[in-house]
């Protein structure tokens, strides 16, 4: 198959960006911004289609194709693995169902061409992290994607928005300055000689030094952590809420935080290798930092009001389920991080909507205000309770599913490495978490089904379709995924197996 | 003897007698004339390298056929003539983007006298790039000297006066030190040929005499230079130096002249003494540390700046300090770096200088962060040139300060005992760099408050990017090719630095 | 497959009458069709509840993950609180109709009311802990609107807070589901147990994953440290609702243990361990506590509230003896206990909607207005006291019986003890309104008399039922106590 076919849906989303920025100065009709909109989204439509193609017909595995050369052994390269198929596919489905959402919540706001270019940029970028096949590419791609999104987060243009974009720069930066020492080592210590993903991992690990090696793993953990959020470099999440829903739903919840837990993934398992760092002194520093992360941002999330925001630090200590599980060096470990990575795309981007509706429809923003408000949107608060049980771990929902993995996961590996406390404690991390997210997640469901202030309510139905669609496919698809999810975990089980 | 060969010599004279011809010229003239010369200079720059990459040796060429002691050497490689073309390269960049605003800032009456200044200063680096000779390098410091404080001077505001005065008296202080140092070296070798020096420095070497005076002649050497290019702690002169001349002067100043005692330094190591005995004076650990140190003092202090041409000045403070580092690192593969970091930071430096005067026009020629919100939208080419500019500051990828960055902290993987300095100072500094150029940048991209400016229109009625000058359109969109040429096709330009290193020694 | 009726059944009509049901809840002709409608929906769901306990079988539901399927089985026990949950809950039914006569919101109500048995059925039949831990999240969910159904800010407060404690006891409770999972290789429950005393050395976390499931499924039933919850959120409920949640849905919690510890960890593996000891000593401590708080408290629901927390834990009390004896006991006083504090909810429940009084001291008189409910009342209260011959006598005799009969050192005295004490204050804070009632007396500084209507038949039947039955199982004990004790052999025996 040509590098061409496989750089297209990458690159396609760029261009089209682009092309919306040259064509900015023409969109003056409705007719013609109607015209616009249908054709960006058959666009992302057919990228996406494009990319679900290229997984089905490489089965998730195709041969190394390289577009050029940065410097030396450093080549910009793509090859699709299945664990890249895994994100890409997350990707595609989503992108084109929030980019529906955002048409109609986007209606109002000014300087939608350069909006919806930055984010259709956004999707090939993101493409990019997860078809990139090696450590450079992706280290590029995760670069890019801080340039691609920031203007995103600035669009409301005040000056709090300001704010938050230049906090997202900084951390985002120095997050890539420290994972790229990381990126430096791997390099000159490869046995391969290039810093091609292997599974199970590609460094030669008698070369640098015990210490150095983890020390090097360390500082890259927490450079590509930073796009997760690891505390203590999350203050930028909850702050760039700001942005508009779309954004703060797809790119702070799925694509942008989600390519730092992959990149993590990628770094672990695929370039230090879980084998070299099981049982050292930096698997239990990372995975400290994941659950101290876990433990505060879902405490924190009871505590904030700001509904947005409320998420946002969920996901801060959703993002660190992921890294705990990446930090587990087990396969199972992998898996369940994998699991965990679909599945709270999900439901995460599901809450995230059902807020942005709530915000479009009646201008609401904080929790304290929503009373009652579920009377009037059924249908909205309907999948928001859905997505909210769901990420508390109930079953039948699929957060039920990815959180077991990971506890299985994390006893199996506290027996493996004969008895550590340390994945244990992170059960129990992950159980108090759970309660934490009942108690902020589900207080919002029971202050708008059964509000005891009888405050007027305000004349407000459910959003369009265009937003409605999104949600239910969202809430239908959790309950689906946590009652046939089976095929699911076997396939992330490989993906383990083979990479552990 | 191939006819190339004189190339060094000619460019150095031409550059020269266009500036003495200049003074008899009115400005638009000596302008036309510098512009030439220094296009000229790059062309004869460019056929020395093909020559020496060709030939795959350097030559020494005796000015006036005069053998030495008594004549002049010069000393052509590859190099030398990669320095020699990208300088005059970016310098013909700086002059044409800067035409216009030499033409606002400086009195008309002295339009010619800046084109000499220009002249001259090309010279003096060019012979300061090829110079096998210590004698000729100190009086070309010194002129350089006079011409850098000329262009400092020549805006003829109170500001620029004292920071023409500052620079003077580092640099003599500087230029002082060097002096010292040759008079020191002299002493011990009776040379001041290179070549020859090296030899003599080498037996003495071996027979274990004047360790004393020969560590003094390595230190005082290196302090004064690193004092004229700026090195943390030397380096008070610089942010006022480089924040109210002219943005040419600016550029060429903060772009060139100081990487000119920076590869004369180079020069100084490699030729005159040899790297062997430079990383056991244990010199190189006090560059690197001051290296390290300006690296993060320059970067602090250009975030305490809301002017942004002292911030741009800081940063080439801290940018300086990346390249005393890998000079410290006292590795081959660190002094690659740090050349490549040279011409990747000139560039850049010019940049940002340039596209920043861009940004300036259309805020009313105000400086401050406040201005210059929403100038992005104002002068689209200035916003873009900017962008690039901070992007490859900050290391992204596929720009030039990406290679750069990557070249230190490989390098930084063979000095075991510099390693993981070098690799945190890599990291936390591009973190701080991040800070000061991306909080600009955010502020140039969102709308200014309203009523300041018309949307699109400058104070000066130029609306967008169509009041630039063809010059400053010509010289952003080649520097921002060059940034990309660097970041993209780095490997020829690495192989050419490490074939020319080699051919020092 | 007869299963699945009585699970899916009610989940179904009671959407249905959630979905349909807001447009009937008004008006007078089609609000009688939706008390029809219920009722007739509630007789079924316990028509096929019993038919499914008769028949028993066994069905697989779905394979959630590689090795962990989930389905249902009616196995003794789980026909047992089958039949419990069924008959509690058609009683209470026909109570809540009267009962919410005035009120608007009725069919969010009949709706949630009708769900939660379906719930309750999955948990009952649960072929495996997963399955039971599915079901026992639905339970909290469908019931937390009942406590909410006031929509009073205290009723908010309360329904938020037993939520938390539900799911937060019941997250506590998943991490040793997964130890389980992962130590046993299975989660279907296993008369017995998967661990003897010898193969539990051999799985070092399996105590403290053990006390995880008890304190955390102890929060349902009300047990210390995670009984804060109980006496706020049962009050706040309508009185069926009240009702149901302390008879029945306790009992949940009580179920849970009793299949985790028994039926899968087993109880050979626990018997004189620290968990037990601490099992014993949390159970005893609430038995004390619960009593002590309701003989303190005015209000007449949260009196009984408390007298939930502490009579629950008797039943913890038997089964955390891991003797025949014991277990015999606390499965009856599971059944008692249902019966009568369902009854004495009801009663509270009909002394509001008839007098609007609430508080313990103000029922001065109520025996000229509702003397033969306050008959009931006295009966069932007599009954949980435990005097004999009423059915309260017998389960705490076994408790006892079974308590000296273990080797659990000290609380073998410890225990009877205890629970003697605690009946001496359930005496203390069930009777007075009783004498009250009756013997209002002439003092003229005391508050006046309570006046009222009489409550409507509907209402008081229940009331009497239960009141009845409280007595008559107690003297007629054979059937019931023959049943339960083969329980005990094979929960025990395995």
């Amino acid at each position: 198959m040509g590098g061409i076919l496989l750089a297209g849906p990458v690159f396609l989303p760029i261009f089209t960006g682009l092309l919306l920025f040259l064509l900015q100065p023409w969109i003056t009709t409705p007719r013609r911004r109607s015209l616009v909109r249908g054709a960006l989204l058959l666009l992302v439509l057919g990228n996406s289609l494009w990319m679900g193609a290229l997984i089905a017909i490489c089965g998730g595995e195709s041969p190394p194709q390289v577009l050029f050369r940065l410097y030396g052994e450093l080549t910009v390269m793509f090859r699709l693995d299945r664990m890249g198929s895994v994100f890409a596919g997350l990707v595609s489905f989503l992108w084109p169902l929030a980019t529906l959402y955002a048409f109609s919540y986007m209606e109002k706001e000014e300087r939608r061409p350069t909006f919806f270019g930055f984010y259709t940029i956004s999707f090939g970028v993101t493409l990019g992290v997860a078809l990139a096949g090696n450590l450079v590419t992706m280290y590029l791609f995760y670069e890019m994607l801080t340039f691609a999104t920031f203007p995103l987060v600035m669009h409301p243009m005040t000056s709090e928005a300001a704010r938050a974009t230049r906090r997202y720069l900084y951390y985002s930066i120095g997050g890539a300055a420290f994972a790229f020492l990381g990126l430096i080592y791997v390099l000159t210590y490869s046995a391969t000689g290039t810093t091609a993903f292997v599974p199970g991992g590609m460094l030669n690990a008698a070369a640098g030094g015990k210490d150095l090696t983890l020390l090097l793993y360390v500082l890259a953990f927490f450079g590509f952590g930073v796009k997760a959020a690891l505390f203590p470099f999350h203050g930028w999440l909850p702050r760039a809420t700001v942005a508009p829903t779309p954004v703060t739903a797809l790119l702070h919840a799925v694509a942008v935080v989600k390519s730092g837990a992959f990149a993590v993934l990628r770094l672990t398992y695929f370039s230090f290798g879980a084998a070299l760092l099981r049982g050292t002194w930096a698997q239990w520093v990372v995975m400290g930092a994941a659950l101290v992360t876990i433990v505060y941002a879902s405490t924190m999330a009871v505590r904030e009001v700001h509904w947005k925001r409320r998420l946002a630090y969920s996901t801060i200590s959703n993002l660190s389920y992921i890294l705990f599980g990446a930090s587990l060096m087990t396969p199972a470990g992998l898996a369940a991080a994998l699991a965990h990575l679909i599945v709270h795309a999900i439901m995460k981007i599901c809450a995230f909507f059902c807020a942005g509706a709530v915000q479009t429809q009646t201008g609401k923003i904080y929790v304290t205000e929503l009373d009652g408000l579920g009377r009037r949107m059924p249908a909205t608060f309907g999948c928001f309770t859905v997505a909210a049980l769901s990420l508390m771990g109930i079953p039948p929902f699929a957060g039920f599913l990815s959180k077991w993995s990971l506890c299985t996961a994390a006893l199996s590996a506290a027996s493996d490495a004969g008895g550590a406390a340390q994945p244990v404690v992170g059960v129990a991390v992950i159980l108090y978490s759970a309660l934490m997210t009942g108690i902020y997640m589900l207080s919002v469901s029971v202050r708008a089904f059964f509000p005891w202030r009888a405050a007027a309510l305000p004349d407000r139905r459910d959003p369009d379709w265009r937003m409605l669609l999104p949600l239910l496919l969202f809430a239908g698809l959790l309950l689906a995924l946590g009652l046939c999810g089976q095929p699911l975990l076997a396939a992330l089980a490989e993906i383990g197996k083979e990479a552990g | 003897m191939s006819f190339v060969q004189n190339f060094p010599f000619f460019s150095i004279i031409l550059a020269m007698f266009s500036g003495i011809v200049s003074s008899v010229l009115k400005g638009k003239k000596a302008r036309v004339l510098s512009i030439c010369a220094i296009g000229v200079t790059m062309v004869l720059s460019a056929a020395v390298l093909a020559h020496c990459v060709v030939t795959g040796e350097s030559y020494v060429y005796w000015m006036g056929h005069f053998p030495a002691p008594w004549g002049n050497e010069i000393r052509a490689g590859v190099l030398e003539g990669l320095t020699a073309l990208l300088f005059s390269a970016i310098m013909l960049l700086s002059v044409i983007g800067g035409v216009k605003y030499t033409q606002t800032d400086v009195e008309p009456g002295k339009q010619n006298l800046f084109y000499i200044l220009i002249d001259l200063m090309l010279s003096s680096l060019l012979a300061l790039v090829y110079t096998n000779d210590l004698f000729t390098a100190y009086v070309f410091v010194e002129i350089n000297t006079i011409a850098g404080c000329g262009l400092i001077m020549i805006t003829q505001t109170g500001r620029s006066l004292t920071a023409a005065i500052r620079y003077m008296v580092m640099s003599s202080l500087g230029s002082g030190l060097f002096l010292i140092g040759l008079s020191l070296l002299y002493d011990v070798t009776g040379q001041l040929l290179m070549s020859p020096a090296q030899e003599a420095v080498g037996k003495i070497v071996e027979s274990g005499q004047y360790e004393i005076p020969l560590l003094v002649i390595v230190a005082v050497g290196s302090v004064g230079l690193a004092i004229k290019s700026g090195l943390f702690p030397f380096h008070y002169w610089i942010p006022d130096t480089y924040g109210y001349a002219t943005p040419t002067a600016s550029a060429i100043l903060s772009g060139l002249v100081s990487k000119g005692y920076i590869f004369l330094l180079i020069k100084f190591y490699y030729r005159v003494l040899s790297p062997e005995s430079v990383v056991r004076s244990h010199i190189g650990n006090v560059l690197f540390l001051f290296g390290v140190a300006g690296m993060m003092l320059g970067s602090l202090r250009a975030i305490m700046q809301t002017d942004t041409r002292k911030m741009i000045a800081y940063s080439s403070v801290a940018q300086i300090g990346y390249i005393y580092m890998g000079i410290g690192l006292g590795t081959p593969e660190g002094m690659i770096a740090a050349v490549f970091h040279i011409f990747s930071h000139g560039a850049t430096k010019a940049l940002l200088f340039l596209s920043a005067r861009g940004l300036y026009r259309v805020s009313g020629d105000r400086t401050d962060f406040l201005a210059l919100r929403g100038s992005g939208y104002r002068n689209r080419l200035a916003g873009v040139g900017f962008l690039v500019g901070s992007l490859s500051m900050v290391g992204f990828p596929m720009l030039s300060g990406f290679i750069s960055k990557l070249l230190f902290a490989t390098s930084a993987m063979a000095s075991p005992g510099k390693m993981l300095t070098t690799l945190i100072a890599l990291a936390v500094s591009t973190v701080l760099n991040a800070v000061y150029f991306l909080r600009l940048l955010t502020g140039l991209y969102r709308p200014a408050r309203s009523g300041a400016y018309a949307a699109g229109a400058g104070p000066d009625g130029a609306a967008g990017g169509r009041g630039n000058a063809p010059g400053f359109r010509i010289a952003v969109l080649c520097l921002i090719a060059f940034n990309l040429i660097l970041g993209l096709f780095s490997q020829p330009i690495v192989r050419a630095i490490t074939e020319g290193l080699a051919m020092f020694s | 497959m007869f299963l699945l009726l009585p699970v899916f059944f009610p989940l179904a009509a009671g959407a249905a009458i959630l979905l349909a049901g807001r447009r009937m809840e008004k008006v007078g002709k089609s609000r009688a069709l939706l008390d029809g409608i219920f009722l007739a929906a509630q007789a079924l769901e316990t028509g096929f509840i019993l038919l499914a306990a008769a028949l028993g079988g066994n069905v697989t539901l779905l394979s959630l993950t590689g090795n962990l399927t989930m389905g249902l089985r009616a196995d003794g026990v789980g026909r047992f609180f089958g039949v419990l949950t069924a008959v509690m809950w058609f009683l209470t039914a026909v109570y809540a109709v009267s009962y919410l006569k005035e009120d608007g919101h009725a069919a969010r109500f009949y709706g949630f009311y009708l769900m939660v048995p379906g719930a309750l059925m999955g948990l009952d039949f649960a072929e495996d802990l997963l399955t039971f831990y599915v079901f026992f999240e639905l339970m909290t969910l469908t019931s937390l609107p009942l406590v909410l159904h006031e929509r009073t800010k205290e009723a908010v407060r309360a329904g938020l807070k037993y939520l938390f404690y539900s799911v937060g006891g019941a997250f506590l409770a998943l991490f040793g589901i997964f130890y389980l999972a992962q130590a046993a290789g299975s989660l279907t429950f296993l008369p017995g147990g998967y661990f003897t005393a010898a193969s539990a050395a051999s799985a070092p976390l399996l105590l403290p994953a053990a006390l995880c499931m008890i304190v955390g499924f102890g929060a349902k039933a009300g047990m210390f440290p995670l009984h804060g919850w109980l006496p706020v959120a049962h009050p706040a409920a309508p009185a069926p609702a009240s009702a149901v949640l302390s008879g029945v849905i306790t009992k949940t919690g009580v179920l849970a243990i009793l299949r985790s510890t028994y039926d899968l960890i087993g109880p050979e593996a626990l018997r004189g361990t620290w968990v037990q000891s601490a099992w014993l000593i949390l159970s005893l401590l609430t038995v004390f506590l619960g009593s002590m708080l309701a003989y303190r408290e005015p209000v007449f629901k949260k009196r009984l509230a408390y007298s939930t927390v502490s009579q629950v834990s008797y039943v913890l009390f038997g089964l955390g003896l891991m003797d025949p004896l014991g277990f015999t006991g606390a499965l009856a006083h599971v059944a008692f206990h249902s019966v009568i504090k369902t009854g004495l909810f009801l009663f509270a429940g009909a002394v509001i909607h008839c007098t609007g009084r609430t508080r313990a001291e103000e029922l001065r008189g109520l025996g000229r207005i509702m003397p033969v409910s306050l008959g009931a009342y006295t009966a069932a209260s007599l009954a949980l006291i435990g005097i004999p011959p009423a059915s309260g006598f017998i389960s705490k005799w076994y408790l006892a019986q079974g308590a000296l009969a273990s080797d659990t050192g000290v609380f073998r005295y410890l225990g009877p003890a205890v629970l003697l004490l605690s009946a001496l204050l359930t005496a203390g804070y069930l009777l007075p309104p009783v004498i009250a009632g009756y013997f209002p007396g002439r003092e003229p500084e005391e508050p006046a008399l309570i006046s009222g209507e009489k409550p409507p038949a509907m209402m008081a039947l229940p009331i009497l039922l239960l009141g009845a039955a409280a007595v008559l199982l107690g003297c007629f004990p054979g059937p019931l106590l023959g049943w339960i004790s083969r329980l005990a052999e094979a929960g025990i025996v395995g």
